[in-house]
């Protein structure tokens, strides 16, 4: 015999995939500005601001901005990621622990 | 609509393990039919939103939340404190998606405040945090089903817990109302004394606080202070929030010497304050320039708590030597913060209810009419009828059975027709 059972599961299907930002060469006078995004966390300051200053070594990287999230556990506000996303050439940013 | 499935009903528990359905524990085959009778306890459409979560664009609808009610083993009338502990989950305060994803592994901790609780039996004295009470098991329980099958809460997908506790399975208790003048949650937080709450806090496991020997209520709470200071804990000098459940020898003591709740969450919030150098006594480094460094304060001290409002401080439990809880939240409010909802129940349909009053009607007029006499039946407020004897004759007043007789027979019929939770009056003729 037989029973018929509902699903308990979202079924709202995959998000979908979103492309890329348009990619571009780097030339040797371009004057990129990096925005670093460290999550909060201990140390996340220290590990991003490294890994910027490697990338400014290798790439014309004219000014970093640092941006310190108050709680590792909430999204940046859209507003804010439009801003960043309008000024900046490139973006770190760290999750977890 | 949710997607149907056909299964073998002698391998249900099975498939629906394969499915990955279940939180470890057998689960009730989720029908059609006793999905529509969960959402009925509620008065709910399968279609209406409860809420979102909408860093993963998912949007929870009462059939699911009801889909899953069944799976965890609710009745009917316990849906209600279900929908409004999901209503409070899904608050953007409570901050869902990182609460049930964090390395930290938090319960989401139901407090249920006000007479609904009793109403559907739920546990708020002996063994309130512990097995046996299908209330409080399956409502927690159903509320963590929805987060790991809706919401993708569960290991391997979206929870990163690193130990995790089993409150995860279910944490749900009902409040003791206190004795006045102090006020039970509900009341504390601005809802009605006859309103029914749930305030949900993701927490850690609870913390058991025994103290059988000090009568001095300052003794009492120095007690639950070193449970809420302990540097082994998360949130400890990281302003967060806590919730105190005072056993029933504690709140005697406390109630007795004349303290108010106010005045107990001032004493543990000031006492559970802790310093650097007494967090790194026990190895605990306290954070320099990052989100939790909340850098020199007046008295040298971290506060554990956040303000007197973060402490909550409720009676549960039943009488023993002297126990009680504390449960601390798994992150500081910076993060995440406890919401409460209060419970709505739903408006009774009046036809279907007048159809079964007419039908209770004829069923207890049947048996006066051979005497001679008839009966009246009205619902004069809700969940509650008045009864009119109608005896036209002196002579056939002697056959009729008093009303103190009718009243245990009327008594049967009306819980089985309508519910135990039904009262009625009897106007008797005989009797003005």
């Amino acid at each position: 015999m037989t029973v018929q059972v509902l699903s308990p599961l979202f079924e709202g299907g995959a998000v979908a995939q979103l492309a890329f930002a348009p990619r571009r060469e780097f030339v040797a006078d371009d004057k990129l500005h990096l925005l670093v995004v460290e999550n909060g966390k201990p140390k996340a300051k220290q590990l991003l601001g490294f890994l910027a200053e490697e990338i400014q070594r290798r790439l014309p990287v004219a000014t970093i901005e640092v941006h310190s999230k108050p709680s590792a556990g909430r999204p940046i506000d859209a507003d804010l990621v439009k801003m960043f996303a309008a000024r900046s050439h490139l973006v770190i940013s760290g999750l977890g622990d | 609509m949710a997607e149907v499935f056909e299964i073998d009903e002698s391998d249900a528990q099975e498939e629906m393990f394969a499915r990955n359905w279940t939180d470890g524990l057998p689960v009730v085959p989720p029908t059609k039919q006793r999905v529509e009778e969960m959402l009925s306890g509620a008065g709910l459409k399968p279609d209406e939103v409860l809420g979102e979560i909408r860093e993963r664009s998912r949007y929870l609808t009462a059939e699911k939340a009801a889909i899953n009610a069944v799976l965890a083993g609710c009745k009917p009338e316990y849906f209600p404190v279900v929908v409004a502990g999901l209503r409070a989950l899904l608050t953007p305060a409570f901050n869902a998606h990182t609460a049930l994803t964090s390395t930290g592994g938090a319960a989401s901790c139901l407090v249920v405040s006000g007479p609904y609780a009793e109403r559907i039996g739920m546990r708020s004295r002996l063994n309130v945090l512990g097995p046996g009470n299908r209330a409080n098991m399956t409502i927690g329980r159903a509320v963590r089903l929805v987060a790991a099958n809706f919401f993708g809460a569960r290991t391997g997908e979206m929870d990163g817990s690193s130990i995790g506790h089993p409150g995860k399975l279910s944490m749900c208790l009902a409040e003791y109302d206190p004795p006045a003048p102090w006020e039970p949650l509900r009341v504390e937080l601005g809802f009605s004394l006859e309103s029914t709450t749930v305030t949900i806090m993701a927490t850690e496991g609870p913390r058991q606080v025994a103290n059988h020997l000090n009568p001095d209520p300052r003794g009492v709470l120095l007690t639950f202070a070193a449970a809420i200071r302990n540097p082994a804990t998360y949130c400890v000098g990281k302003a967060s929030q806590g919730l105190v459940i005072l056993g029933h020898e504690h709140a005697q003591i406390l109630h007795e010497a004349s303290w108010s709740k106010h005045q107990i969450r001032e004493f543990l919030v000031k006492e559970s304050r802790i310093s650097k150098d007494e967090l790194a006594e026990w190895g605990v480094l306290a954070e320099k320039g990052s989100q939790h460094d909340f850098g020199p304060t007046a008295d040298g001290r971290l506060p554990s708590i956040a303000s007197v409002d973060d402490l909550f401080v409720i009676t549960a439990g039943g009488a023993g030597a002297g126990w009680s809880a504390y449960i601390p939240v798994w992150a500081p409010t910076l993060h995440n913060r406890s919401v409460t909802v209060p419970v709505e129940l739903p408006v009774v349909d009046a036809a279907p209810i007048s159809a079964k009053v007419a039908r209770l009607r004829e069923l207890l007029a049947s048996g006066l009419r051979s005497d001679g006499a008839d009966l009246l039946v009205e619902v004069v407020a809700p969940r509650n009828l008045r009864f009119t004897l109608v005896i036209p004759t002196a002579a056939c007043a002697e056959c009729v059975m008093p009303s103190k007789v009718l009243r245990t027979v009327f008594g049967r019929h009306v819980e089985a027709e309508l519910g135990s939770d039904w009262s009625f009056t009897i106007v008797d003729p005989r009797e003005t």
